[in-house]
């Protein structure tokens, strides 16, 4: 008895490959709403859960009736710079379409987006994958189209209630091709994306405010089927980390439905990051019909080439284009510039550093930031720009490690005494004792003292026994209290042992 | 226009309500069925219209889309600071719009 | 009907001291309490008196007794508006229970231009729930009655409009339009209802019904007022994206000339489109148009036969689009965030429910068309009906703009007949559609058009006629309507 999936018999050993299409709705940093003059966003260092309830909307973000939406023209700037930071086509005619549907958060009860005539199309980006990301591969973008934001729910027992100051709140829209194939490549896109809105400026990229939220659509097939499997789409999902965990667990899962020879169904599931699995909404019994048709309230939106070229030279610079001139300028590996362009903060922070530091700290910097700066701050939940980190925290350490006096282990306690406290780098570097003592004079007396004490391990090393070596570094270790400069005291010990061989 | 006639029944009437979310008795549908029958059959002489190439008229303006600038104004707030636009809505907690519970 | 005095007639007796706005307001409130027409909806006395004493204070105090017509060309002048606007603070119902005690946020902007101008609002006026209807049968609170025939229907939607302005119960009025709306109440009332160009007077705060059709317009007892009361709304809005850049003419001025020039027509073009003069008008009808374009012949104006080929598709390319537009439209009338919320509602077992028990607040007529609309734009049928009458409707304004090639004004009759009896169309949905044919087709092309009052029937009955006039010619509509005979009530 043989198993069908798609036009293939299948069995154990088929191979499936995983087709992974993105959805990312992406708020655009504009002050006010896309078709009403309601405030979009809270003013910097608030939270959107700090504004007071319903207080940001007018009466056209709230539908009442009567009321016509009118475009923000900031909106559309920031859209087309979207469009052309991923090499899309800008059309120059485009039209807003409502879409129809009901919901307590939707207040007309359709959302205007944009449906046959979207404003960008046929773009794509770049990502690198692998440990070192030498494997390269370009994703499509279908479209980037702009649309408003639809208001939030809070739901209690017996009742929910409505909070409509994000309804209105301008978004792009940007589709992919469903050209991914693994949970890695998924994961590079975003990364990869988010970068792009938020170095040019028209996303603010705080992920718990929701400024970049994704939706994944997966689904499987037999590899080299050239036909498409039954699709989940995932919705909600609000970290890179964990899209990428439930689109494996996804993939798999659907690969033991179709291997038992159940039924895939094409449905909305949900991430449940503390049991890492998807689960199922409640499917609806037929596609919902949007009922899509032009707004007859907004004309089709005209846009010149002129205008799109104004658009494209007042672009900032974008993640690939800062990526190349760390590379270039200082020398930093192409995986940890990239890193270094992952958000403007994180590029901010190294070029400032840079600055107080000079240039050939840059590597350092570049490690210290990407790696344990990263770390505290995902492990707290919070972005760089809101911790208590100082590009001058990240210099000063820097610099004491290029000068040896500070190892780099030793830089890492301090980060993370500065991630708690604050202060001054240096400062905590004294009060800890950490200060790496590289100076010859020093460490000389030191490791001539261990030699003349232990001729029979002087013996051994210079007999051949290479391992001995531990000895010698490991005393002078502890006579420095640990402070010693490891490469720096292993170089001296040899010198010193092989020359006592030769006296 | 479709050469097949459209299937217009009673399902057809209630999926449409349903989509609207409007209430239809059972005795109404019946009422509903005819007399959108009716207006459709009038509407069918659509179907005549040659309208090759003809680009539809979805705007009652030539006009393409004026924009507007970036800016804020607040909408009014009462005397208590409570958003105007809660005022005479049906039921407000904790200044939310009130509704029986959502599901999904 | 006794000739009623015009706003500049009011005006000369503001500034002689034989009346002033509170008086004039005061002795409307009492006409309209006594009167049985049903015209009105809610009445705002407090409000309209304390305009009225604040106009007559400043007319006595800054203005030296002399109403400043420049700058307040509507001042201390009472008014009704058609419950569909919106006006802060006063409830707003459009004549639905979905809206029984809705009181909006905010005012509409040509409200707004008016009241600025020194207009007075005597309160909310009568209509087809949610200007969905040609006889103001289908109002949640009751027909309203015909002026001076109690047995006929005013026409509608603004039937509350047309009989308010024709029975004195206020100065003008202001309706919606958007198949026919002011234009059938003003004929079968014997008032002037002018529908301007699509984009000349914004829609912020006009409850929508079609949003590329719908237009605010003025229901008055001279062609001077509409005049008037058009330019003082006319001009873009920031707060409407469909409103025009054209420049408004002083239209007020446009007619004062024309009536004061007898050849102000002369060589003036008047289309008459074959496809209008069919079977099925009233022959009283046509002899009052007849002898309405006899007179404009005599004043040297052309007469020259046009035709409309799709006039025929006018009704159905309407009902496709307005119900479409309709049906998206009212999905916000949900009970979330404002309308009536019944009991059931919040009781109800699941969101959905709770919708349908909300929205069952709609009337027979507008559950109709959110049906049809909602069918029109589904999947499976949006491309043959939405998209093909879209494309229709775009043959019919070329149609016109073909005719327009020739002729500078299209004249036909408002309606086959005169105001019908209550209850006589009520029963068939398509024949009640059927009643707008003529006035249907300048909606869909977005064009100026007006009812010009050009006679009676032998039941009294008033007859209109009606103009059309290529977009944003509104002065040629203006000029041709002052030298029409009995164009002055």
């Amino acid at each position: 008895m043989s198993l069908q999936y798609l036009d293939r018999s299948i069995d154990v050993t088929t191979e499936f490959e995983a087709v992974i299409g993105l959805e990312v709705h992406v708020q655009l940093a504009t002050d006010s709403k896309i078709f009403s003059s309601a405030r979009a966003r809270p003013d910097a260092g608030n939270s959107v859960a700090d504004e007071i309830v319903n207080g940001n909307t007018t009466p056209v973000c709230t539908g009442h009736p009567g009321t016509l939406p009118v475009l923000n023209v900031k909106a559309v700037e920031y859209a087309v710079r979207a469009g052309l930071a991923t090499q899309c086509s800008i059309n120059s005619r485009s039209i807003f379409s409502r879409k129809h549907y009901f919901y307590p958060d939707s207040p007309k009860g359709y959302q205007i987006s944009q449906f046959d005539l979207p404003l960008c199309e046929k773009g794509y980006l770049d990502i690198e994958l692998g440990e070192d990301g030498q494997e390269r591969k370009r994703i499509g973008i279908t479209r980037i189209h702009m649309e408003e934001d639809a208001g939030k729910s809070v739901h209690h027992h017996a009742y929910s209630l409505v909070n409509l100051n994000r309804a209105g709140v301008p978004l792009i829209e940007v589709v992919s091709e469903p050209e991914m194939r693994t949970p890695e490549e998924a994961g590079a896109y975003l990364r990869k994306l988010y970068a792009i809105v938020t170095a040019i400026g028209v996303c603010d990229g705080n992920l718990q405010e929701g400024n970049f939220r994704c939706d994944a659509n997966v689904s499987i097939r037999p590899k080299g089927s050239p036909r498409f499997g039954i699709r989940a789409e995932i919705k909600n999902v609000n970290s890179f980390r964990f899209v990428e965990k439930a689109i494996e667990y996804e993939i798999e899962r659907q690969r033991q439905v179709v291997l038992s020879g159940g039924q895939l169904v094409q449905e909305t599931r949900l991430y449940d990051s503390q049991k890492n699995r998807t689960f199922s909404m409640r499917t609806k019994e037929e596609a919902e019909d949007y009922r899509y048709f032009p707004d007859p309230d907004l004309p089709p939106l005209l846009i010149s080439p002129e205008q799109i070229e104004a658009i494209r030279a007042s672009l900032p610079e974008l993640p690939d284009q800062r990526r190349d001139r760390y590379v270039s300028d200082f020398g930093l590996k192409r995986y940890d510039a990239t890193l270094m362009t992952s958000s403007p903060a994180l590029g901010s922070y190294f070029e400032e550093g840079v600055r107080l530091a000079g240039a050939s700290a840059a590597k350092v910097l570049a490690n210290l930031l990407s790696g344990e700066g990263v770390r505290l701050l995902s492990e707290a939940g919070i972005e760089l720009q809101e911790s208590r980190f100082t590009p001058a925290h990240f210099a000063d350490l820097a610099r004491a490690v290029g000068d040896q006096t500070l190892s780099i282990t030793a830089a890492k306690q301090v980060l993370a005494i500065l991630f708690r406290e604050g202060g001054d780098a240096l400062s905590i570097v004294d009060r800890e004792g950490l200060r790496q003592v590289s100076d010859l004079s020093a460490l000389e007396p030191v490791i001539d003292e261990i030699i003349s004490k232990n001729p029979k391990q002087v013996d051994e090393y210079l007999g051949g026994k290479e391992k001995v070596l531990g000895f010698f570094v490991g005393q002078a270790m502890k006579a420095t209290q640990g402070k010693a400069n490891p490469a720096l005291l292993q170089e001296l010990v040899i010198r010193k042992l092989v020359a006592k061989g030769k006296s | 226009m479709n050469d097949q006639p459209i299937p217009l029944n009673e399902a057809l009437i209630r999926k449409v309500a349903e989509l609207a979310r409007l209430k239809i008795e059972d005795g109404e549908v019946e009422r509903h069925l005819r007399s959108i029958r009716e207006i459709l059959q009038h509407v069918d002489q659509l179907a005549q219209v040659d309208t090759q190439g003809v680009e539809p008229m979805y705007h009652g303006i030539d006009d393409s889309l004026r924009l507007r600038e970036d800016r804020v104004r607040e909408f009014e707030r009462d005397d208590q600071g409570k958003p105007k636009v809660l005022q005479h809505a049906p039921e407000v907690e904790n200044g939310g719009f009130k509704v029986p519970r959502i599901v999904g | 009907m006794k000739e009623l005095p015009s706003i500049s007639m009011i005006h000369d007796s503001f500034d002689s001291g034989t009346l002033d706005p509170v008086r004039l307001t005061e002795a409307f409130f009492s006409k309209i309490k006594s009167s049985r027409h049903n015209a009105y909806l809610t009445l705002c006395e407090d409000r309209a008196l304390g305009q009225a004493k604040a106009l007559t204070h400043q007319l006595k105090n800054s203005y030296g007794g002399r109403v400043p017509r420049k700058s307040h060309p509507l001042f201390g002048i009472p008014l009704g508006i058609k419950d569909v606007l919106t006006i802060d603070g006063v409830r707003t119902t459009c004549a639905s229970k979905m809206l029984d005690q809705y009181i909006p946020p905010y005012t509409a902007t040509a409200v707004q231009k008016l009241e600025t101008a020194g207009a007075i609002t005597l309160g909310k006026l009568n209509l087809d729930e949610f200007a969905m209807g040609s006889s103001n049968e289908n109002s949640a609170y009751g027909a309203v009655l015909h002026p001076t025939h109690p047995d006929r229907v005013p026409g509608g939607s603004s039937g509350g409009s047309g009989t308010a302005v024709a029975a004195d119960l206020c100065v003008a009025a202001l309706g919606t339009d958007t198949g026919g709306s002011i234009r059938l109440p003003a004929s079968f009332c014997g008032v002037f209802g002018l529908k301007p160009t699509y984009g000349r007077i914004s829609r912020y705060g006009q409850i929508a019904f079609a949003s590329s059709l719908d237009q605010i317009g003025p229901m008055t007892r001279t062609l001077e007022d509409a005049a008037l009361l058009a330019r003082v709304m006319a001009g873009p809005d920031e707060m409407d994206s469909t409103t025009s850049t054209v420049a408004v003419e002083d239209w007020f001025e446009v007619v004062r000339q024309a009536k004061a020039d007898s050849g102000a027509i002369q060589g003036m073009r008047i289309g008459i489109p074959a496809e209008y003069f069919i079977d099925g008008i009233d022959p009283e009808v046509r002899a009052a148009l007849e002898k309405a374009i006899d007179s404009l012949r005599n004043q040297g104006a052309q007469v020259v036969p046009v035709s409309l080929p799709h006039t025929r598709y006018a009704v159905s390319t309407y009902y496709v689009i307005a119900v479409s537009e309709a049906s998206s439209n009212l999905s916000r009338y949900d009970g979330v965030r404002f309308g009536a919320r019944p009991e059931s509602a919040m009781k109800a077992g699941s969101i959905v429910e709770f919708y349908k028990e909300v929205r069952a607040g709609f009337g027979e007529e507008v559950k109709r068309r959110i049906l049809l609309g909602t069918f029109a734009l589904s999947s499976g049928y949006y491309d043959a009906y939405y998209r093909k009458a879209a494309q229709v409707r775009r043959l019919m304004r070329e149609d016109f703009e073909n005719a327009f090639r020739n002729v500078d004004v299209i004249v036909s009759p408002v309606s086959p007949t005169t105001a019908f009896k209550l209850g006589e169309k009520a029963k068939n949905p398509l024949q009640m559609y059927l009643t707008d044919i003529f006035t249907i087709p300048a909606s869909l092309a977005g064009l100026p058009a007006m009812s010009v009052p050009v006679g009676k029937d032998s039941q009294g009955l008033p007859i209109g006629m009606h103009l059309i006039a290529p977009r944003f010619q509104e002065s040629s509509l203006l000029r041709m309507a002052s030298r029409i005979p009995g164009g002055e009530s």
